[in-house]
């Protein structure tokens, strides 16, 4: 066995535990969501035999595209459990990076291979959105497989390597409309590098998509044609957003947040927020700067010629697409940080090919690299250690050993409700209302939310008493 | 090689594209003048549902190489909402004779009017507490957000040369609007300063060493009820 060889293995043990680490505190301290419980459903009319066409509908009222669940169904019905789906995320998750770091290997180089690995255990959006089942949570898995059958295209000038690339993209795309971007950077790509296939194939080509999307063209378009539910323009659009957002799933800043557009419950406020969160906007810059500046010797072709060409071809795709991310801001399309998913692992290739190819200031650009790995690193396990000991009553891993302490505590009968900032919500409740006690009517706070509000402070006072019992991070307050 | 030549045609490409507009622009003055108003006319007769303001202007116009539009009237209706939603605190806001220009060198939105009319309904507060709760009226983020969205990266100075509220008339009202993120706004009137926090409980304001607050629908709902 080579050294190279026990030094990629050793790197694959480290490389498998954090991830255990992180998932296993975090897959947990996740909250089931519309889409999740809406996605579930789906899962099971196909188990059914009901075979939908669409799944549920996005938030702009057009119904998802059907792969998604036809993908996930077969694994619904061994592990119907919701929390055991998003275990399965995460398993695929850590498997597309395992895959792309061993092809990293066999094909490039060991410290390549160790490179994209590490940065992808650090990536706070990549490791966040393999937490949990969304649709499109597996784009990452289906992007690390698109570039290696581009590579294999590219490499052997196989047609049917090609069909695959074109297929995967199809896929993506039908789990997250947004990445249809990826469509015209293929194309784009192939036309100037010289890689069209035979018009034939091309035929053919068009004739798979077709098929694939058919289902979803059958509802929208012959079934249901109104099906769409009536949407109006904004009177201002926010050209800034897509930006703006690109910069946080680059950098990862954006998970600092607690709540926001589609990021309920991202990570609980705490004093540490205001200390990692400049740090990573430091470091959202660094990553940027390194990113344009990879990119742009990408497309203008300025590296060392000696280069594989099927490398350099590659480059070149993953360039197009970190560049065509801008459209959204040129067309003003409303797009938040889970439309960017197509770029892991983009970002973390251009990254790795960039220092690979550089032939000057290459310690320069590992030093900065190795601060973005460092700070994203950093803020992704405190998270992890932060959901650990502050998780929501309401988390997928905490709503069953919430119920038995509560059931416990209040054996005949009990009222939850909880405080956040966001307001006061009503959450569980057993037995005869009448017949509870005010020892038993409990409004819980998270430590971090009382210390940190002083309108949570001001409401619980005034009409709250505060007991001896704790829940994990939660005091426990009943009526006075 | 190709691929590079690509890139650098395309960037002269994109260099000659610029000044042509330029050129076209500056030859077609009037006729972008009038397109500009016409946008203008589409967007005010735009239906942008039932919970957005309704624009009105009279007598506009637009100067598209000095970046700015003159109104003889702008009225802004504000559509009833929920009770208690902020929103309702008025109606209708009337600005009349402006100057609307946009400052590209200063990064600034310079609003300049003869008047500014509007009623507003009275506030009251609870001042039992260190700080002082709105009874009245509960805050929307949204539209914190919508306006830091508006306002991201430019300010908004006006000056107004009178300004009527409730029939109670200012002269020589200038001030300046500036949101820092989207938590955080500072509002300048006549050198007087009030911060607006964003808070996800509602509205926190600071104005002269107290705080005012503007609680979110669900803790409004339980804190007067």
């Amino acid at each position: 066995m080579s050294k190279q060889l026990i030094t990629f293995m050793f790197f694959m043990i480290f490389f498998i535990t954090a991830t255990s680490y992180y998932y296993y505190w975090t897959v947990p301290a996740n909250s089931i969501w519309y889409d999740q419980r809406a996605a579930i459903e789906v899962f099971q009319k196909i188990i059914d035999g009901k075979f939908p066409l669409v799944g549920y509908n996005h938030s702009n009222g057009i119904p998802s595209f059907a792969a998604f669940y036809y993908i996930i169904s077969p694994v619904y019905y061994f592990l119907n459990d919701p929390i055991e789906l998003y275990y399965f995320i995460a398993f695929i998750n850590v498997l597309s990076i395992s895959i792309f770091s061993t092809f990293l290997y066999l094909k490039l180089n060991l410290s390549s291979a160790i490179l994209f690995g590490v940065y992808s255990i650090t990536n706070v959006w990549g490791l966040y959105y393999g937490s949990f089942l969304w649709n499109p949570n597996l784009i990452p898995f289906f992007m690390a497989l698109l570039f290696i059958f581009t590579f294999k295209f590219f490499d052997t000038k196989k047609t049917i390597f090609f069909h695959i690339s074109g297929l995967i993209i199809n896929l993506i795309v039908q789990m997250s409309p947004q990445a249809i971007l990826l469509v015209f950077s293929f194309g784009i790509t192939i036309i100037i590098l010289n890689k069209l296939p035979r018009l034939i194939h091309l035929f053919n080509h068009a004739i798979f998509h077709f098929i694939l999307i058919s289902p979803w063209l059958i509802h929208t378009r012959i079934l249901n044609p109104s099906s769409k539910a009536p949407t109006h323009s904004t009177i201002f659009k926010d050209f800034t957003a897509p930006l703006i957002e690109y910069t946080s799933y680059v950098g990862g800043w954006g998970l600092t947040q607690e709540t926001g557009k589609f990021l309920d419950y991202g990570t609980i406020i705490s004093p540490e927020n205001q200390f990692l969160l400049p740090l990573l906007k430091i470091s959202t810059i660094i990553c940027i700067l390194l990113v344009v500046s990879f990119s742009f010797q990408f497309l203008t072709n300025r590296f060392d010629q000696r280069i594989n060409i099927s490398w350099r071809n590659l480059a070149y795709f993953i360039g197009l697409i970190n560049l065509f991310s801008l459209f959204f801001f040129f067309l003003g399309l409303r797009v938040n940080t889970h439309h960017f998913q197509f770029l892991t692992p983009t970002i973390a290739l251009i990254l790795v090919l960039g220092i690979n190819f550089q032939v000057h200031k290459k310690k320069l650009s590992m030093g900065l690299l190795s601060f973005v790995i460092l700070t994203q690193g950093t803020y992704s396990y405190w998270r992890a250690h932060s959901e650990s000991i502050r998780p929501y009553i309401t988390d997928i891993g905490y709503q069953q050993i919430f119920s038995e302490y509560l059931k416990d505590q209040c054996p005949n009968s009990a009222r939850v409700r909880y405080v956040t900032p966001n307001g006061i919500h009503t959450y569980m409740q057993h037995g005869e209302l009448k017949g509870i006690v005010s020892s038993c009517n409990w409004m819980l706070v998270q430590e971090n939310h009382y210390d940190l509000s002083i309108i949570i402070h001001d409401f619980l006072n005034e009409k709250f008493q505060l007991s001896q019992n704790k829940f994990k991070n939660y005091l426990i307050w009943f009526t006075k | 090689m190709r691929r590079k030549s690509i890139f650098i045609y395309m960037i002269i490409f994109l260099i000659i594209l610029f000044f042509i507009c330029f050129i076209y622009l500056k030859e077609n003055v009037e006729t972008f003048n009038i397109q500009v108003k016409q946008n203008i006319e589409r967007n005010l007769s735009m239906d942008w549902g039932p919970n957005e303001p309704k624009l009105f202007a009279e007598g506009y116009s637009s100067d598209i190489l000095n970046l700015s539009l003159n109104f003889n009237k702008f009225i802004i209706e504000i559509p009833m909402h929920e009770k208690s939603h902020i929103l309702n605190l008025t109606k209708r806001i009337v600005l009349d004779e402006c100057i609307f220009k946009l400052n590209l060198l200063h990064l600034l939105l310079d609003l300049d009017c003869r008047k500014f009319t509007t009623s507003s309904k009275n506030l009251t507060f609870d001042q039992n507490k260190h700080i002082i709760y709105s009874k009245d009226f509960f805050f929307d983020s949204d539209i914190f957000q919508r306006l830091f969205t508006r306002f991201r990266f430019f300010n908004l100075k006006f000056y107004f040369n009178q300004v009527s509220i409730n029939n109670d008339f200012i002269q020589n009202v200038n001030g300046q609007l500036k949101f820092y993120n989207d938590e955080n706004a500072t509002l300048t009137i006549n050198d007087r300063l009030i911060e607006f926090f964003n808070r996800p409980e509602g509205l926190e304001i600071h104005h002269q060493n107290q705080k005012f607050y503007f609680l979110n629908k669900n803790f409004f709902q339980h804190f007067w009820n």
